[in-house]
């Protein structure tokens, strides 16, 4: 079974949009699925700006991975095949089937070992997808999924040429390479001329962390990062230890997109490999394509509510040409074009 | 119970109350608890959580566009630093509710008004339960420690000779709805002897089959469907809207017509914090001699009194709840009380004055129906109330309570426990007269003065109160309604029924919301007072005064007359000019006992 992770910028960039594209197409080619939400999705409105939210349909015999207490929120009829240990705000996770095709309600798990505990589940199911749709901004329980789709759109930002440069880094990441570590461990450590020395943490937060794990090192030629590295701490190590013959290895690459500040990110990685640094992940991910959306919720001061706007399509699209990976309109193009781009090789 | 490490941090400093309390909470619970200032970011937390092996973190934060985006990014950090499996997250703050919490990653949401007992049983893994139905609300007891002792001697004097007197008429009479009541006790209802005294409408359904035009019967499926409202609704912690001991009971009342919206009406506003619920039967019904059976609904207002209906009602009733029958002005006054009592009902209405007056039936029949009534109401040890609506014809308030300190003390005399009701109503002597030109509360508050300094018995004000104060404007009509409940509670009453805020106005059926909106604002004025009160002016003593000296010169008239229900023909407790009109409906039926 492969596992498709459909992740957003933001709120509102399409990734509702892209599962259910993904439902339909899976539906037209007779291919068992199972879908599930590390958030909510199904709802009539948005919990948040209150505008009409996609609804997510179903088809019968479909697997759903939902909270006991959406079960019963669409119009589907759904039965339990097996409760799960998974507990959300919503009640325990249930593994369920669909009786009779309709509207479904789904709030599915909120981290990567719930994730995990889900995928097993469908093991002797005979779904062949299960389609995992994100929340918000959220990638990291998606690190572990086969093939990754990003959507974005307006939503994250109408200005496009904010956006283009914010989009080129997240490819620039995601698409980090693939690299064995020098250590097999589960702590994250550095190698250097004197050898190998776990690190007091596992995570870099911030550029005074830096400062007091690296000061006064030399010769390093191999930093392995268990958790996350941000920006900010990339940039402070950028400083303080020679990237020319030293690898930094992070265990995936959405561990490297946990910050705040993406343009701060986008300098240290260019910095670090323009300086002879190499820079790679344990686990890659498989981005197969971007689904681009141009509607955005603009907040309206004056009434205090949010009025539904879209950028210009055309524009949109040109802001993403030459990214070296599919970029769709699904809603333009299609469930095909889509399918097409998630399933081929790289 | 196990020690936690628990890392408080409130995004937003300007609501970080919630998380201080359940900091205390937790601190007095033995746990450790590390709150960090409000201006630290999401890395610098997930840092601290690092440092401090903390094993929750609870958050607190207004949601905004945005907002939302760095509540998951937060969350996402937190799995990326690779704790997310050893550390639960919770989130609060105005917003937030569990479909929020799911969709923001986090596996918890603490709204509004969260009890800081269920954040506590989040950090230490147990299931919060909240305190349930019958534990933390039980029904009330309208009649309370009332002696019914009398404080006006002269008064009860008066009183108990007019009584005797009725009482010596009613021994030797009988009624067509008196029969039927006692033929409905030995199991004749629907029968020969029945339907002979019954109306046509009413022989027709029992013979043919044939319902009145509005009335279908339920039907099984529907039955079935109504059953499992009733056991998915039931109402797991309902409200509670006194503060005070001394503060009122809540009615509302129901009568839709239509079984499944009574439910729900009455479902929502026992949610709400109604503390009772009355029931409504069709005008219709009250001019009709006989009962019809079966499950029955209605297509116009008021629904219909059936045994099977009632039943169902009461299915539907929280155990906290108390249900009144209605009964004060038909023909079937005696039938619906026995009706009501073997449905489980706490409460009645019985008061023949207003309910000849103007109600629309004969004074001999509905007194003689009602004596029957009242002995009905002792025997299920139901208090009844005495509404005094005959306020709204225009018969002054004091003619109004000589008539129903009458019936208290038929009532007693017979066992009962009357409850009495004034009216808190900007009735047509005070438009007239200008008593509540300046102020609502001292006319108000004179009439429970006054009859407290009759009587010691327990005081329901309604019907609803803020009667003829409401507009079609809803914030108005509750804020009218919030302010009546306040004044209720000042003057220590035991019940208020009130109204929903477009019941005067609604111009179709009334709805749910409407009603929520005064229970809300009744809940609040109980809040803003507590132990306070709302303080007459003088004015409402010298009034009190006048009202008890008018009540003695009303009652000394009808001594003088003789006869209670010759009184009532007469004018005695309310004069055709005054409004008051000697209804029709039953005249001529009452006989001589054989």
């Amino acid at each position: 079974m492969k596992v498709i992770g459909v992740a957003g910028t933001a709120k509102n960039t399409g990734k509702t949009t892209t599962t259910m594209a993904l439902i339909e197409t899976a539906g037209e080619k007779s291919i068992p699925l199972a879908v599930t939400s590390i958030g909510l999705d199904g709802e009539e409105f948005d919990q948040v700006t209150g505008l009409p939210k996609p609804r997510l349909k179903l088809p019968e015999g479909a697997y759903i991975i939902t909270a006991e207490r959406c079960i019963s929120g669409g119009t589907a009829r759904l039965e339990t095949v097996k409760e799960l240990k998974a507990q959300t705000p919503l009640g325990k996770l249930h593994l369920a089937r669909v009786k009779k095709e309709g509207r479904v309600l789904m709030a599915g798990p909120n981290n990567r070992r719930d994730l995990d505990e889900v995928t097993q589940s469908l093991e002797d199911s005979g779904a062949e997808i299960l389609i995992v749709d994100g929340a918000l901004n959220r990638m990291a329980p998606l690190a572990g999924t086969d093939l990754f789709i990003l959507a974005t759109g307006a939503a994250r930002t109408s200005n496009l040429a904010t956006l283009r440069r914010e989009t080129r880094t997240l490819v620039k990441v995601l698409n980090l390479p693939q690299m064995v570590p020098g250590e097999k461990t589960n702590r994250s450590y550095m190698i250097s001329e004197t050898g190998t020395v776990f690190l007091e943490t596992d995570s870099l937060l911030s550029g005074e962390k830096v400062k007091k794990v690296f000061n006064g090192k030399s010769g390093v030629k191999e930093i392995n990062i268990k958790g996350v590295l941000t920006g900010e701490a990339f940039a402070e190590l950028g400083k303080i230890v020679s990237p020319e013959g030293c690898r930094i290895v992070l265990s995936n690459p959405i561990n490297l997109l946990l910050g705040e500040n993406l343009q701060e990110l986008n300098k240290a990685v260019d910095n670090w490999l323009k300086s002879g640094g190499k820079l790679g992940v344990e686990f890659g991910l498989s981005l197969q394509a971007i689904t681009i959306n141009p509607f955005f919720p603009d907040w309206q001061e004056r009434g205090r509510f949010y009025q539904p706007r879209f950028v210009e399509e055309k524009d949109l699209k040109n802001s993403f040409r030459s990214l070296g990976v599919p970029v769709i309109n699904v809603v333009r193009e299609g469930g095909n074009r889509l399918w097409g781009a998630v399933f081929s090789e790289k | 119970m196990t020690k936690k490490r628990v890392l408080l941090s409130p995004l937003d400093p300007v609501h970080d109350i919630g998380l201080k309390m359940i900091k205390n909470a937790l601190d007095e619970a033995g746990h450790d608890t590390y709150l960090l200032p409000p201006d630290v970011t999401p890395g610098e937390i997930v840092e601290e959580a690092l440092e401090k092996e903390a094993e929750v973190i609870l958050l607190s934060r207004t949601l905004g566009y945005g907002v939302a985006e760095l509540l998951g990014r937060f969350v996402d950090l937190v799995e990326g630093a690779g704790i997310r499996h050893r550390v639960k997250i919770g989130i609060g703050g105005m917003a937030i509710k569990p479909a929020i919490a799911a969709e923001l990653g986090f596996d918890q949401g603490f709204g509004p008004k969260t009890p800081v007992e269920e954040a506590v049983a989040f950090v230490e893994g147990k299931t919060y339960t909240p305190p349930r139905e019958g534990s933390a609300k039980r029904k009330g007891d309208l009649v309370r420690e009332r002696t019914y002792e009398y404080h006006h001697q002269e008064i009860k004097s008066l009183l108990e000779e007019i009584s005797e007197k009725t009482l010596q008429w009613y021994e030797k009479i009988q009624s067509p709805g008196i029969k039927r009541a006692e033929l409905r006790e030995k199991g004749l209802a629907g029968e020969k002897e029945y339907l002979e005294i019954s109306d046509d409408s009413i022989k027709d359904f029992f013979s043919d089959g044939i319902l009145p035009s509005g009335l279908r019967l339920i039907d099984g499926e529907e039955q079935k469907a109504l059953e499992s409202i009733i056991s998915a609704g039931r109402v797991d912690n309902p409200r509670i809207l006194q503060r005070q001991p001394h503060q009122p009971l809540v009615f509302i009342q129901y009568g839709t017509g239509c079984p499944f919206m009574d439910i729900a009406h009455v479902k929502g506003t026992e949610g709400w914090g109604a503390d009772g619920v009355v029931h409504f039967d069709p005008s219709w019904g009250a001019k009709t001699e006989g009962l019809l059976s079966g499950l029955l609904s209605h297509e116009e207002n008021g629904s219909v009194i059936t045994d099977e209906n009632l039943k169902l009602i009461k299915k539907a009733l929280e155990s906290s709840t108390l249900w009144q029958v209605r009964a004060h002005r038909g023909l079937n006054t005696p039938e619906t009380v026995l009706l009501a009592g073997e449905a489980g009902a706490e409460l009645t209405k019985i008061n023949p004055v207003y309910g000849s007056l103007g109600g629309g039936t004969d004074p001999e029949r509905l007194l003689a129906d009602s004596i029957k009534a009242m002995e009905y109401a002792a025997r299920y040890k139901m208090p009844f109330d005495m509404p005094t609506n005959e306020e709204l014809c225009g018969v002054p308030a004091y003619k109004a309570f000589a008539g129903m300190l009458i019936v208290t003390q038929l009532g007693l005399a017979l066992g009962a426990q009357p409850v009495l009701q004034p009216l808190f109503c900007y009735s047509p002597e005070m438009m007239l007269g200008g008593q509540m030109e300046d102020n609502y509360i001292d006319y108000n508050a004179a009439k429970v003065m006054a009859l407290r300094g009759i009587i010691d018995a327990p005081i329901w004000a309604g019907a609803p109160i803020g009667f003829l104060t409401h507009t079609e404007e809803r914030v108005q009509s509750s804020v009218s309604t919030s302010f009546h409940a306040g004044m209720a509670a000042s003057l220590e009453i035991e019940g208020i029924s009130i109204a929903s805020a477009d019941e005067a106005y609604s111009g179709g059926p009334i709805t749910l919301p409407a009603r929520i909106d005064t229970l809300q604002g009744t809940g609040e004025a109980f809040r803003f007072l507590g132990s306070a009160r709302m303080q007459p002016t003088p004015k409402a003593e010298e009034w009190a005064e006048e009202l008890t000296e008018n009540i003695l010169k009303v009652l000394k008239e009808v001594v003088k007359n003789g006869s209670f229900l010759d009184s009532l023909y007469q004018g005695i407790l309310g004069s055709q000019k005054e409004g008051a009109y000697p209804g029709r409906n039953g005249r001529g039926t009452v006989l001589k006992r054989k």
